[in-house]
């Protein structure tokens, strides 16, 4: 098969054994890889109702068709697993250098499954895989734990993949790291990898990856290069990705109202170019990096040598948006520096920026509303305050005092704090919202309400990208709109996210792709996915198809797992009204919300409890999910 | 006029591309290990230096070769794969270490530019590669880069 | 300048070298090669492979090579004694100079053994013996090396690519006891034992045994008979003295040189493996290094010396690099530690193997089996004799690349880019080593 290895590697830690299971054509063709194939195995072997700390859960690293190639934005992969943080379809992406390293050891993705009965790591160095002791590593910090492994593995080339003390320590969000400063951060992949005792994969692939027509693949490469090249955010502008990183928006967001400030009461802040990518290019920046096969080079590079927030080092990269608004705005933390250190500690420990910033605001406001003392906390907790920020960080990672009970997340925390704390939670099926103001985006709000894996902002589309009109006429969007209303909607939001899963399956970055950064790319994708694959008569209808697929896969496992229409919600703050800036006022109301929301099941064919229908699953051939779900009562 | 690949380790973002776009060039499929142009990391000083051959005016290893299957050229140092043994001497007498050995046909691999439409340039998205004329024209082009890359390092 | 007569006796890699050096600097002044054997320069490298039937061509140059460099060519003519401005040939012909090179290589050294004269029996250091052991292959099946160094290995592969059952036969505990230590040594012997081939070590041949007027087996002190249809001599190399000694220059087991390649007589040059020349890395030594970089290196830095360049040599630095069956193999400098006080790092893994030697704050010696990738930076820094101590960080267990050296030495190894490509650029400190 050409563009896949074939092959995926199978781990069971509880029995020691390795061996590889061969990827068929025919299976790669309806899932692709990523997400879609995640979805499927989970779907496959994940029992009902089983522990996702324990060891039937499937820990599942898939890469696709294009990793080991030079398709912009191929170095990605995915991690898909059930979720201790929401019960139901966890899945979390991330760059670097291990897919492709991956696939040049010869493999599309591992599935790990069972629990090792003491710590261990994977070494893989193409076809040779061992498992090897990983005790002396517990606790260690990601560039620690990747030093030692290099060496032992006695090749500096080695990439890996790894979590922290707070995936030692299961913390509902805790991340999984690979090559020192990436993080599959969401939904507590880390949790599930350490609850394995499994500390790390080591791999060091040598092979090759072959394509079906090498040379269409190169022309379609370059003519993607060029207009990733020549877009406005994605190529070389002042205020591009590359040169002010993700965070570049931050002002821009200020002043459209929609940059999630004190823990969620209001969309502008006076101080948001303390914080931005232009802040951080005129004090702490040393540089940029890209991942592999990446020409947009958006990773900061960060150093902060002395003071109170001193030690930030290169190898661990710099902030993107997310950890800037978490650990900036919605705290209320003017400083940059710190915010560059809570983003070295989240990496060092393995911890998600947006989960970690949304509990740390969300403490702020249980102890402004003296729902947390003083003493429960062990000192303030200011708005503000980033040496409190930094001490909390580290009691989260250690399960320590406070830190345990924020450590489960803010949804179970606020239950157990109780006194009205839950309406400070602002998260969706037990995962944190993205730094995004859906009140000013309301298709993302429905994105938040419905998507599998929770309170996902790279799961749907982005409003103001619909603004004009034809924005994406591939996929049959033409009509502009505006971001206030839920009106018309939900038919959009499929359609986006059916694309966005099919990128999430290939998985490519999706600043490469139509519905994110809005590339006109889509026959080049095409073109390079048949041109690897040998699929020449693949079509946009059939990526999606394949899109819509892998969502309603990745969503009857949670309505399997965790529930349906019940948890299609949003978090209490977001039905009231927004306090400040330009999108002062905006509200969604429950009413408008679960009107757009039985909408949004019609448009996607399925029940009014938020099921996907027999006839559904039987169009995309999924009918052994059906009996699935209809053994288990159709959804609560 | 001779041109070389120069490599500005300050805009290298360690994206890897020239090695894959190398590779697929050059063997037909995507394989890093195989590529003529190798990206050194040294992530304590955030450094990623992008390293191929000089195509020496004066060049060791077609002094050494004692197969006849390096030949200086005008700006480049020309490989002969018919000629060569693989005794890898000029592997040993390549101060730049730019020399790499193929496995499988037990002959050396040696960046030829792409017969002077270098691969690895076009797909470098950051300008950290070009293809130009050199400005330390007869001289050791060597001593300019290490001189860069000294001079990047201080920084 | 212009005017001066070169001539230089031998047409190998140190000739050439010579030449090609002197021509860069002078593209006028008239130089005459003189080699006794009839063929133009070829490459002694190559032999192996005309024995397996893998190169027919072993031409160094190309055909208009020397009418290309200017230079006149005397194939087939011996020189025979060297005058105050001339040297004679063996034809009678004088030619007159003003600066020689006596650039005559080494021939093969022969044992005293019973029956070392029997048809069958053959070195092999140039042409005639290739050609030689060529026409006796024919029906061959069975082969015995006398000696286990660089020459043995590639004879080996050759005889491999033949068919031919190879037994070697090593006085020495180990294969290339000159190149390896016993650990990567071990290597190599072990790869050859895979291929079938019998390597008797701490043996002695003590008498090649005929039948019917050719070579039938080979007798060693220890008792075995080893089955022999031809048997090569590889135990090592003389330098050829003789014009040199006739001619009144000191030699030792070679022609001595000073770091210019001067002689004892002025005006008159050695290079190569037959002379005998100062060591890089050991003061007051002089060592005959008989390899093909040296011959290479000190050809070079002849050729400018005879125009009064006056550019000294580093110092003879013995390198080589070869492949045993599949398996590379580098040696350079010192492959042992030259005293209690040197440090040696090894590191051994998978069938990699790296020796890294270092005395007096120095980088003197490496060894590679498996993987020679890092050889050439490791030879720069021999080279350069830098100090590890003044690097911010010296790491020996990181692979030894050339952006390492650069980025960690800063502009030191920049400033001698110069030198990396040439030979002779004197070492930042030469008062110890």
């Amino acid at each position: 098969m050409d563009g896949y290895a074939g092959r995926l590697l199978r781990v069971d830690l509880s029995s020691g054994k390795t061996w590889v299971e061969s990827l068929d054509e025919a299976r790669a063709r309806r899932y692709l890889g990523g997400r879609g194939l995640g979805a499927r195995i989970l779907m496959d072997e994940v029992p009902e109702g089983c522990d996702p700390l324990g060891p039937e859960n499937r820990l599942v690293f898939a890469m696709g068709p294009l990793a080991g190639t030079f398709a912009p934005g191929s170095g990605r992969y995915t991690i898909v697993a059930k979720s201790p943080a929401t019960g139901g379809f966890g899945e979390a992406y991330t760059g670097g250098f291990v897919a492709h390293e991956l696939k040049y050891a010869g493999y599309d993705g591992i599935v790990v499954q069972g629990k090792a009965p003491e710590k261990v790591y994977l070494a893989v160095t193409n076809d040779r895989v061992e498992i090897r002791p990983a005790s002396h590593l517990a606790g260690r910090g990601t560039l620690e734990t990747e030093e030692k492994i290099k060496e032992e593995m006695g090749d500096l080339e080695t990439r890996i993949v790894s979590v922290g003390l707070a995936g030692e320590n299961a913390v509902r969000f805790a991340c999984v790291m690979n090559d020192t400063d990436r993080a599959a951060g969401r939904t507590g992949m880390g949790a599930v990898m350490g609850a394995k005792n499994l500390k790390a994969i080591a791999i060091r692939g040598t092979g090759r990856v072959a394509l079906a027509d090498p040379k269409a693949f190169r022309e379609h490469a370059l003519a993607d290069l060029a207009k990733i090249r020549k877009h406005p955010w994605l190529g070389d502008r002042p205020g591009s990705a590359g040169n002010l990183g993700t965070a570049g928006g931050v002002e821009d967001l200020s002043s459209l109202g929609i940059l999630p400030t004190r823990n969620w009461e209001t969309g502008a802040w006076e101080y948001a170019d303390r914080i931005s990518g232009t802040a951080m290019k005129n004090t702490i920046l040393i540089g940029r990096r890209a991942c592999q096969a990446c020409p947009v080079g958006c990773t900061r590079v960060v150093r902060v040598a002395d003071g109170p927030f001193g030690g930030v080092r290169p190898e661990y990269g710099g902030p993107e948006y997310e950890t800037v608004a978490a650990f900036g705005s919605l705290c209320q933390n003017r400083n940059l520096q710190a915010i560059a250190l809570l983003n070295q500690k989240c990496n060092v420990y393995g911890l998600d920026t947006i989960s970690a910033g949304s509990a740390i605001a969300f403490a702020m406001e249980c102890f402004e509303k003296g729902l947390l003392t003083e003493k429960e906390i062990g000192f303030r907790l200011d708005w503000g305050d980033p040496a409190a920020m930094l001490r909390l960080l580290d009691l989260i990672a250690r399960r320590e005092g406070i830190g345990d009970l924020l450590a489960d997340g803010t949804g179970r925390a606020a239950a157990k704090i109780g006194r009205g704390a839950s309406e400070l939670a602002v998260e969706v099926k037990g995962l944190e919202l993205g730094m995004h103001e859906a009140r000013g985006k309301k298709g993302l709000a429905l994105s938040y309400a419905t998507a599998p894996r929770g309170a996902d902002h790279m799961e749907g589309f982005h409003d103001p990208m619909i603004a004009a009109p034809n924005a994406w006429p591939e996929i049959g969007v033409v009509q502009a709109m505006d971001r206030f209303t839920l009106e018309g909607k939900p038919r959009v939001v499929r359609l986006a996210e059916d694309y966005t899963s099919f990128i999430n399956s290939l998985p490519i970055c999706s600043f490469m792709s139509l519905t994110v950064a809005g590339v006109r790319n889509t026959e080049e994708l095409s073109g390079m996915l048949a041109a690897a694959t040998g699929w020449r008569d693949i079509t946009i209808e059939e990526e999606m198809a394949i899109g819509e697929r892998a969502y309603n896969l990745a969503r009857a496992f949670t309505v399997r797992e965790s529930g349906g229409k019940a948890d299609d919600r949003l978090p209490v703050k977001l039905s009231r009204s927004l306090r400040g800036g330009a999108s002062k006022g905006q509200v969604i109301t429950d009413a408008d919300l679960q009107a757009a929301i039985q909408e949004y099941y019609r448009v996607r064919g399925w029940s009014e409890n938020g099921t996907p229908t027999e006839a559904k699953l039987r169009e995309l051939g999924l009918e052994d999910v059906a009996q699935q779900l209809a053994t288990k009562g159709g959804g609560r | 006029m001779s041109r070389m690949i120069v490599a500005d380790m300050t805009k290298c973002t360690n994206c890897r591309m020239c090695e894959m776009a190398c590779s697929l060039a050059t063997t037909g499929a995507f394989a890093p290990t195989r590529s003529r142009i190798r990206v050194h990391v040294f992530a304590e000083h955030f450094k990623h230096v992008p390293v191929t051959c000089f195509q020496c005016a004066d060049a060791p290893c077609v002094k050494v070769c004692p197969a006849g299957a390096l030949l200086q050229g005008e700006g480049l140092v020309r490989f002969v794969k018919e000629a060569c043994i693989g005794c890898r001497m000029c592997m040993l007498a390549c101060p730049f270490g730019v020399i790499s050995f193929e496995s499988e046909a037990r002959v050396i691999a040696k960046c030829d530019t792409c017969s002077g439409d270098p691969e690895c340039v076009r797909f470098c998205a950051y300008g950290a590669l070009e293809f130009r004329e050199s400005e330390l024209a007869a001289a050791p082009k060597g001593r300019d880069f290490a001189r860069r890359v000294a001079e990047a390092a201080k920084g | 300048m212009s005017q001066r007569r070169i001539v230089i006796v031998g047409n190998s890699a140190a000739s050439l070298a010579a030449l090609e050096s002197i021509r860069r600097l002078d593209g006028k002044c008239p130089v005459t090669l003189v080699s006794d054997e009839p063929i133009p320069a070829y490459s002694r490298v190559l032999l192996p492979y005309l024995l397996s039937g893998e190169r027919h061509d072993l031409s160094l140059r190309s055909p208009d090579y020397y009418h290309r460099m200017g230079a006149r060519m005397l194939l087939g003519r011996r020189a025979v004694r060297i005058e105050a401005d001339a040297v004679v040939l063996d034809d009678g012909t004088t030619l007159p100079l003003d600066r020689l090179l006596v650039a005559t290589g080494s021939h093969a050294a022969i044992p005293d053994i019973e029956g070392i004269s029997t048809p069958g029996v053959f070195p092999l250091k140039n042409m005639a013996d290739a050609l030689r052991i060529r026409g006796h292959l024919k029906g061959a099946r069975h082969a015995v090396i006398l000696g286990g160094g660089l020459i043995c290995l590639l004879v080996v592969r050759a005889f491999l690519k033949l068919d031919l059952a190879v037994s070697i036969v090593v006085s020495s505990d180990r294969l290339l006891s000159r190149m390896l230590d016993a650990e990567g040594s071990a290597l190599v012997q072990q790869r050859l034992a895979e291929a079938g081939v019998r390597v008797l070590t701490h043996a002695d041949a003590t008498r090649i045994v005929a039948r019917n007027g050719r070579v039938r087996s080979v007798m060693t002190a220890a008792g075995d008979e080893l089955p022999a249809d031809i048997v090569i001599l590889a135990k090592g190399i003389r330098s050829n003295i003789e014009l040199a000694r006739a001619g009144g220059l000191a030699t030792g087991r070679g022609i001595l040189v000073d770091p210019y390649m001067r002689t004892s007589r002025p005006g008159v040059f050695a290079a190569g493996d037959c002379a005998e020349a100062p060591d890089m890395l050991v003061r007051g030594k002089k060592t005959i290094s008989a390899t093909w970089f040296e011959a290479v290196a000190q050809g070079e830095t002849a050729g400018a010396n005879m125009l009064d360049l006056a550019r000294p040599s580093l110092g003879s630095l013995k390198m080589n690099v070869m492949e045993a069956l599949g398996i590379a193999v580098a040696a350079i400098g010192m492959t042992e530690a030259p005293d209690a006080e040197a440090r040696v790092l090894v590191r051994s893994r998978d069938g990699v193997y790296r020796k890294l030697v270092i005395s007096h704050d120095r980088l003197v010696g490496a060894v590679l089996v498996g993987d020679v990738s890092e050889a050439g930076p490791i030879a720069t820094l021999i080279r350069r004799g830098l100090r590890l101590s003044e690097l911010k960080r010296f790491d020996p267990s990181r692979p030894i690349r050339y952006a390492e050296l650069a980025v960690q030495w800063g502009s030191s190894v920049g400033d001698s880019a110069t030198a990396l490509v040439r030979w002779d650029r004197p070492r930042p400190d030469s008062a110890t080593c």
